[in-house]
């Protein structure tokens, strides 16, 4: 009989970090939280689980690429800043928005790749795991885990090239007397 | 994107991984704990997992969206309020020069106003547009009012009585604040700089056609105000009949490594403004925003 109670407390933490680091705010954090743990309820009917920390990093880091998703479906309804802690009181809003640019970029960004080759290059990227590692939890071979990475990377200097100066001058011409 | 280098892509892209890597929380809280660990017991041994987001998440969504909307806002109104000040003290300052004398004592006798105003936060090395904002202002006295265009937030201030409420006006929900904590600094400095200008930069530059009618174009050089932290120009288009600014423009050279350009527009001069615009309306939730963002930087752990 799995004890939920332990794998919660002891596990949380690394689920939440994954989460937060993704969606980059504590109520989208939070939700993801929970939709790990009850995919992993679901998941550990199925087949038995022999490392915890690997399959909630990689239900947690699914559950947040599908929220990312979301978001950006939903974006055009949405305005606001993500949190970070230099949300502090002490820290100037234009610090906040500074600090939290380029990561809410590549949330973005990483909302609009492939969810395979997203998964990949956040599970190797952002979680350290090792292709290997990668390969098992996906299902493919290690070479196709290099290939998803390639892919993703392409992607996202791609979407990471929405910052090109050519596209910002057109910008500012509209605004300027 | 073949013009980018691809150096430069790469290099941005293990920034932007890094910035994430970085973006790290306390953990999850003891209440979302134990609200998972209910959850997941109550599943039992039944076949089917609920997908539905549990209350604990949905009360923690509505909660966490406080300080996005209070930062938000906050920024905001630094900008936008240094903006209008920029140009409302900078036009009633006596030291001006003889042909702007006239605008000054305009300007000096209007009672209320609104515009609109268009605020960019660029950043200077990758030339990316980190923030725009359209606010329509309402002001009248003391008062002043800043909407966003789209309908979604509000804040007021009154500055005689140091009060600033903001509103959710989706949600009904009111933040006040006050102005001597931290939110204040952002509202006082600027205020307190601008008072030390001097206008005696002034210039007529001569005069531009904009939307079809002759302006006189004023510059004042080598303003040193508010958040931008050195020098900047400020543009001033003014109606030569009835002697009152039809656009001002304020694009300090630095702001660290960014650059606010601010263009405001739409002046709707002595325009009669109904008080409740300064009001919380009876029907919203008041939410004292000063002791919140207190208890809520109490709860933060202490960094080494």
């Amino acid at each position: 009989m799995t004890d939920w109670s332990q794998i919660v407390e002891d596990h949380g933490p690394i689920v939440w970090k994954t989460a937060y680091r993704l969606l980059g705010n504590g109520a989208d954090a939070a939700d993801c939280f929970q939709r790990t743990f009850l995919a992993a309820v679901e998941l550990s009917r199925r087949q038995p689980v022999r490392h915890w920390p690997a399959l909630l990093r990689r239900l947690a880091t699914a559950r947040a690429l599908e929220q990312l998703r979301v978001r950006i479906r939903e974006r055009g309804r949405q305005t606001g800043l993500s949190e970070s802690d230099s949300q502090d009181g002490r820290a100037s809003p234009l610090e906040v928005a500074q600090a939290s640019e380029l990561a809410e970029g590549m949330r973005i960004a990483l909302g609009e790749v492939d969810p395979r080759q997203a998964q990949a290059f956040c599970l190797t990227q952002l979680e350290g795991h090792s292709y290997d590692e990668v390969a098992a939890e996906l299902g493919v071979t290690v070479n196709h885990v290099g290939v998803l990475l390639n892919r993703a990377r392409a992607t996202l200097k791609e979407r990471l090239a929405a910052f090109a100066p050519h596209r910002v001058n057109e910008t500012k011409q509209e605004v300027q007397p | 994107m073949n013009d980018q280098p691809e150096t430069k892509l790469e290099q941005l892209l293990a920034q932007a991984t890094e910035s994430l890597r970085e973006a790290v929380s306390k953990g999850p809280s003891r209440e979302l704990i134990d609200s998972t660990i209910d959850r997941l017991r109550t599943l039992g041994t039944g076949s089917h997992v609920p997908t539905t987001t549990p209350e604990i998440v949905r009360r923690s969504q509505r909660r966490n969206r406080l300080p996005r909307l209070v930062c938000y806002c906050a920024l905001s109104a630094a900008v936008l309020i240094s903006a209008f000040f920029a140009g409302w003290w900078i036009l009633l300052d006596r030291t001006a020069m003889p042909a702007f004398a006239e605008v000054i004592q305009q300007v000096a006798k209007v009672k209320s106003v609104t515009f609109v105003s268009n605020s960019t936060l660029r950043n200077d090395s990758t030339k990316e547009i980190v923030l725009r904002e359209h606010v329509k202002w309402y002001v009248q006295g003391q008062q002043l009012r800043m909407e966003d265009t789209v309908g979604t937030t509000a804040t007021f201030a009154d500055l005689a009585q140091k009060h600033i409420g903001t509103l959710d006006l989706k949600r009904k929900t009111a933040f006040t604040h006050l102005l001597d904590d931290d939110l204040g600094e952002l509202f006082a400095n600027p205020i307190g700089q601008i008072q030390q200008l001097k206008a005696g930069d002034a210039k007529l530059v001569g005069n531009e056609v904009l939307d079809g009618r002759k302006m006189q174009l004023y510059e004042l050089d080598k303003v040193d105000f508010l958040m931008m932290g050195g020098k900047g120009a400020t543009s001033i288009w003014v109606d030569p009949q009835t002697q009152l600014p039809v656009k001002i423009v304020i694009e300090p050279k630095k702001l660290k490594d960014r650059s606010v350009f601010i263009e405001i527009t739409n002046f709707d001069w002595n325009k009669e403004l109904d008080e409740s615009l300064f009001r919380v309306p009876g029907d919203y939730k008041i939410i004292d925003a000063n002791r919140w963002m207190r208890e809520r930087r109490e709860d933060k752990p202490q960094k080494n």
